[in-house]
């Protein structure tokens, strides 16, 4: 069955090769949650992100386990993985490589920078300057980086993992919201429940579980899974619903900011690996709402009146997804022929 | 205020019951009254027995004081005299009210049953709209007053009864808008930053919306009731109808000019015409005045039933005087003269014959024109003058005999009477008939008085679907077969008989003595139109019978002349029960309306005929069924819709037979997990668990699952249902729907047996599925309205 993706791709598509995508992400997901206990939910996001090719915001406060679902992400790919520990004093060029001098070839080579990976880890990106921040801009969206008028493409699947912490801690910046717009979503991990600390303090006492951790998926499998991903149908009721809860956001009295169009895009892609996840080939509204709150409110600036009445943005998007009708189908438009009211 | 004002504007539906005013300002009495003693009351705060006890002193003082303060202590306060008149009125009332269709006559019984009826209603909608605080619910009461006419069975006009009911409808309205307005003042801040008017819109758009739903519902519903417009609501049964209105539906109309009764056209016309027209109305010094003559038919034949001049017609000119009343000749205190000034209704046309409806017997006419009168029948004509408006006055002698005087009078001389015994042969097979039913009587006016119980109180039924009885056999087949007629079959039956058992007889057509008016005047209607036999008595003359059914099963204001009954120390009588009873009324002399006997002591007349029904019983079953209808409505409604929806769905595939059969099978079960899924939001609609439209089908099932803590099968029928749905929403292939119809039956029950008792019997009674649209549309049209006329301030 040849499905319209909406991107052209065409990629065949069945539902064995989506068991087995779903059965390889989960792999994925056990070999990360044997990593960080009890939060099966961040994992499930992180999953998301990755096979939607976006780039995953991790914040919360220091020591939850943010850089070790981040380093676990990336351990569990076969793939290259860079870190980069965001200071103050970190430049541009710290991130994406420096052209220099060859006194040999007596020609200007380029070095390249700790984002020529697979997989990036950006730890506490909110302590470097905006100016280091922006370099990760035209990586992120373009999945290039272009040093002295001369562009390198990134490797495939790129991703960026960026832990932060919250802005009100001390010695951080705040994102743009230029770079906050190109992370896909942001989860926040949360301290575990009692019982999930109790064994991390008994296993991670000793041993390090990264240590342990062997990779389970080929970067090249990630591209596999990500362009059985881009197969996914979403029916034209369900783009429609993504457009409405954007437009809410924009109309929104609590935000000065709503959704960028590029936000809208992300939760369609991330609702396709949602789905792809779930073994569905096609996305309902209900990966819609789950997807809302992370894909969106990271990108909203609230009104100074939210702001003082504590409201946040994720709540805002809560009451949107809450208050936003299921669209209607159109009539003769596949797959739902008839029209049904909703 | 309003609710005294929802009152009177809903009492203004009783109009058709009554022919005049006064019964409507003793109701505004009465509700000013009420609202007055509310008032009062409201000063203190008392609880509401108090309340409600004071409220019906103030009534009964008020009815006291306008209906019998003539024995009450300083015309004010209630002596047990009064009250006892106030009860002996109410009873007359009941007694008038089973006599007379509607609209009737304003008999004082009447007009207090009414005033205190409605006076009750304006008690009841204060009690509940002030002290209750629930203006909604103080409708019932109102309700009471629009039941009123259609149990007393009234055929008024399409558009009165929308008007009335409009009015009512207008009441209603302006107590819930008072209501309202009441809460918004609470809400009003003291404040000087308050706004200076509170926002009234939204709820007067509320107000609009009931008004319009109101409306709308009131003249719809009509349209779906078969029967409440296009026929008359108790057509065609017997003895409700005093007076014959109501007839078989339309029997008379058409007619444009009013008359006399033509004495060819057997009263049909008359007695069938749906409303009562007035033909005369008359002032007399006659406290009982007797019957109206117009024609006198004296000739009995084989095939035209009875018939004008068995004698030569012999005009004499009327002088005034008029020639004297052949046969009588006795005098005496039982002779008494009297006058009677009639005027003639202007609508009424002239006929053939030109003949004045007089008292019999009239000794002298004055009238301007020239009067003849028939020598013998002592009729009374007017050629050459138009009849509408005349006025004239009468003279006239009223014989009221007793039983024992007529019993002893002598037989009428053969030669004066023969010709008013003689019968064409044809009829001489009735004779054993007649004289079976008078066997043991006496004397000829035992004869006489046994003929007529036997046809007004023996098996005989009024009914004016009648065929008319104008030759032996139809007279035959009324007596032994059908037994059923009105004043034309009843009267020629018992003058035929009469004559057969030798009595001279004739047959007398004209009116009954009418109605009285609150104003002391005597009101004919063409309802009164009747026929009547009269009897010869030596020394007495024609004296008048009364063989045709009276009161409230019978024709209404007919009423048995006092000499037929026997008095009660005469039981030797073989019937004493089946004696009318006009006696002992008529023993009653204070009682100024003698012809109208208290049901109590008339129970043999007034009893209802074998197969007449009440009017209460009536009204009774037609609101159960409207209660039935509008409880079902809904149920139905909500059944109609799964099946269509099922129907609808499962023939949903395209017609086109060049469609592959793989998209026609995808669009059935597209069309079936739609189907599946409705009827399921519908379902939990209607359990009270009603799911937002921001909720995907997999968010419902899930909360309907979990929330009603269903059993294991039906959440997995539940789950098959939502995934069908979302498959045929969003997915490339959607699921096969054979199952779903299964399913949603199984969810259905499965939810039913999960909710409470009393949401299960909401979702069956009211399904909100179907209320709650309903009520949106209506909602939505009225919010057009509002958008139409953009607003006038509240």
């Amino acid at each position: 069955m040849v499905l319209d993706t909406g991107r052209g791709s065409g990629v065949p598509n069945s539902a064995q090769a989506l068991d087995e995508l779903a059965a390889n992400a989960r792999t994925v997901g056990t070999a990360i949650e044997s990593v960080i206990d009890g939060k099966a939910e961040a994992v499930r996001l992180a999953l998301i992100v990755l096979l939607a090719e976006g780039h995953l915001l991790i914040e919360d406060v220091p020591g939850v386990g943010k850089t070790m679902l981040a380093k676990a992400l990336a351990r569990s790919i076969d793939g290259s993985v860079r870190r980069i520990q965001f200071t103050p004093d970190l430049l541009p060029s710290d991130v994406t490589g420096v052209s220099a001098y060859n006194q040999e070839l007596r020609e200007f080579e380029f070095k390249p920078g700790p984002i020529f990976a697979n997989i990036v880890v950006g730890d506490e990106i909110n302590r470097a300057s905006p100016k280091t921040q922006s370099a990760l801009l035209e990586c992120m969206e373009e999945r290039q980086v272009t040093v002295d008028g001369t562009t390198y493409p990134l490797d495939r699947p790129f991703m960026v993992i960026a832990t932060q912490n919250p802005v009100e801690m001390e010695g951080t910046y705040p994102l743009p919201e230029a770079q906050r717009d190109r992370f896909t979503a942001r989860i926040s991990i949360g301290y575990p429940t009692a019982a999930a600390e109790l064994e991390m303090l008994d296993t991670h006492g000793s041993s390090s579980p990264l240590d342990q951790l062997k990779p389970v998926a080929a970067a090249h499998d990630i591209r596999t899974l990500i362009e059985a991903v881009r197969g996914v149908l979403v029916a034209s009721q369900v783009k429609e619903y993504i457009i409405a809860l954007c437009a809410a956001t924009r109309t929104a009295p609590e935000l000065r900011l709503g959704a960028s169009p590029r936000a809208a895009l992300h939760l369609l892609r991330a609702a396709r690996a949602r789905a792809a996840l779930d073994g569905r080939d096609y996305v309902i509204p209900d990966d819609i709402q789950f997807l809302a709150a992370p894909v969106l409110a990271h990108r909203l600036l609230p009104t100074a009146e939210a702001m003082v009445e504590r409201k946040l943005p994720e709540q805002v998007v809560t009451r949107i997804v809450e208050q936003t009708p299921l669209p209607r189908a159109l009539p003769g438009t596949p797959p739902c022929a008839v029209c049904w009211e909703h | 205020m309003a609710a005294a004002l929802a009152v009177i504007a809903a009492s203004v539906s009783l109009y058709p019951v009554f022919s005049g005013l006064t019964w409507f300002w003793c109701g505004v009495a009465s509700v000013i009254v009420v609202a007055a003693t509310g008032t009062l009351t409201r000063l203190r705060r008392l609880p509401v027995a108090a309340v409600l006890a004071a409220y019906a002193v103030a009534l009964l003082l008020w009815l006291n004081l306008a209906f019998s303060n003539a024995r009450s202590l300083w015309h004010l306060l209630p002596t047990p005299a009064s009250l006892a008149a106030l009860f002996d009125i109410a009873g007359q009332g009941f007694g008038e009210a089973a006599k007379y269709a509607p609209p009737a006559p304003e008999l004082r019984g009447m007009v207090l049953l009414a005033a205190a009826g409605i006076g009750l209603t304006a008690l009841l909608t204060d009690l509940i709209a002030v002290r209750l605080e629930s203006a909604a619910l103080a409708g019932l009461p109102l309700l009471l007053l629009f039941t009123e006419p259609f149990t007393l069975s009234v055929a008024p006009g399409f558009a009165g009864t929308a008007i009335a009911f409009c009015a009512g409808v207008a009441g209603y309205l302006a107590l819930l808008s008072s209501e309202a307005r009441d809460r918004i003042r609470e809400w009003e801040h003291p404040g000087p930053a308050a706004r200076d008017e509170p926002e009234t819109g939204t709820l007067a758009a509320a107000g609009r919306r009931v008004g319009f739903a109101s409306v709308v519902l009131a003249l719809c519903l009509p349209l779906f009731i078969p029967g409440l417009h296009a026929t008359r609501l108790f057509g065609g049964q017997p003895g409700i109808g005093g007076s014959g209105g109501t007839g078989g539906g339309g029997g008379g109309g058409g007619d444009g000019v009013i008359g006399f009764p033509n004495p060819n056209a057997q009263l049909f016309q008359e007695l069938h015409s749906a409303q009562p027209q007035n033909v005369l109305a008359y002032a007399t010094s006659d406290p009982y005045p007797g019957y109206l003559q117009v024609y006198t038919l004296d000739q009995l034949t084989d095939d035209a039933g009875w018939q004008m001049y068995s004698q030569p017609r012999d005009l004499v000119p009327v002088s005034p005087a008029l020639p004297a009343p052949p046969g009588l000749t006795v005098t005496g205190p039982s002779v008494t003269r009297q006058t009677t000034n009639i005027t003639v209704d202007r609508s009424v046309g002239s006929d053939a014959f030109g003949a004045l409806p007089v008292p019999y017997p009239a000794t002298s006419v004055k009238a301007n024109g020239t009067l003849t009168a028939d020598k013998s029948t002592l009729m009374v004509f007017d050629n050459g003058v138009s009849l509408g408006g005349l006025s004239y006055t009468v003279t006239g002698l009223n014989e009221s005999p007793t039983y024992q005087q007529l019993a002893a009078a002598p037989p009428p001389a053969d030669s004066t009477a023969a010709h008013y015994r003689s019968v064409p042969s044809s009829y001489d097979a009735l004779k054993p008939l007649a004289e079976a039913e008078t066997a043991g009587a006496t004397s000829e006016l035992q004869q006489a008085v046994d003929l007529q119980s036997w046809l007004s109180d023996g098996p005989f039924k009024y009914t004016l679907d009648a065929p008319t009885v104008l030759s032996a056999p139809a007279l035959t087949r009324f007596l032994t077969v059908t037994r059923a007629g009105y004043c034309q079959q009843f009267s020629f039956a018992m003058a035929v008989l009469a004559r057969l058992l030798g009595i001279p007889a004739r047959v007398a057509i004209g009116f009954t003595q009418g109605a009285q008016q609150s104003s002391g005047r005597y009101l004919v209607t063409s309802h009164d139109a009747h026929a009547w036999p009269e009897l010869y008595f030596q020394g007495y003359g024609w004296l008048r019978f009364e063989p045709t059914p009276n009161g409230g099963a019978g024709q209404a204001s007919a009423s048995p002349p006092v000499y037929t009954s026997q008095p009660a120390s005469a039981g030797t009588a073989g019937q004493p029960q089946t004696q009318p009873s006009a006696g002992p009324a008529a023993a009653a002399t204070s009682n100024p309306l003698r012809h109208l006997p208290f049901p109590g002591q008339s129970a043999g007349q007034q009893a209802p005929g074998p197969g007449s029904v009440s009017p209460w019983e009536i009204a009774g079953l037609v609101v159960a069924g409207l209660i039935v209808v509008l409880a079902a409505a809904p149920r139905c409604a909500r059944g109609v819709i799964r099946r269509r929806r099922w129907r609808r769905r499962s023939a949903a595939g395209p017609p086109d037979a060049a469609t592959a059969r793989a998209d026609r099978v995808r669009a059935r079960d597209v069309a079936w997990a739609h189907a599946a899924w409705a009827e399921l939001r519908d379902d939990l609609t209607d359990y009270g668990a009603p799911s937002r439209p921001s909720e995907s089908p997999r968010a419902v099932a899930a909360r309907a699952g979990t929330g009603l803590r269903l059993a294991v099968q039906a959440q997995a029928a539940l789950g098959r249902i939502a995934m069908a749905e979302e498959r045929a929403r969003y997915a490339p292939a959607p699921a096969d729907g054979a199952r779903l119809r299964a399913d949603s039956a199984a969810v259905r029950r499965a939810i039913a047996a999960a909710v409470p008792r009393e949401a299960r019997w909401r979702a069956r009674l009211f399904p909100a599925s179907v209320v709650t649209p309903a009520l949106n549309a209506l909602a939505s049209t009225a919010d057009l309205y509002r958008g139409s006329r953009r607003r006038s301030p509240q």
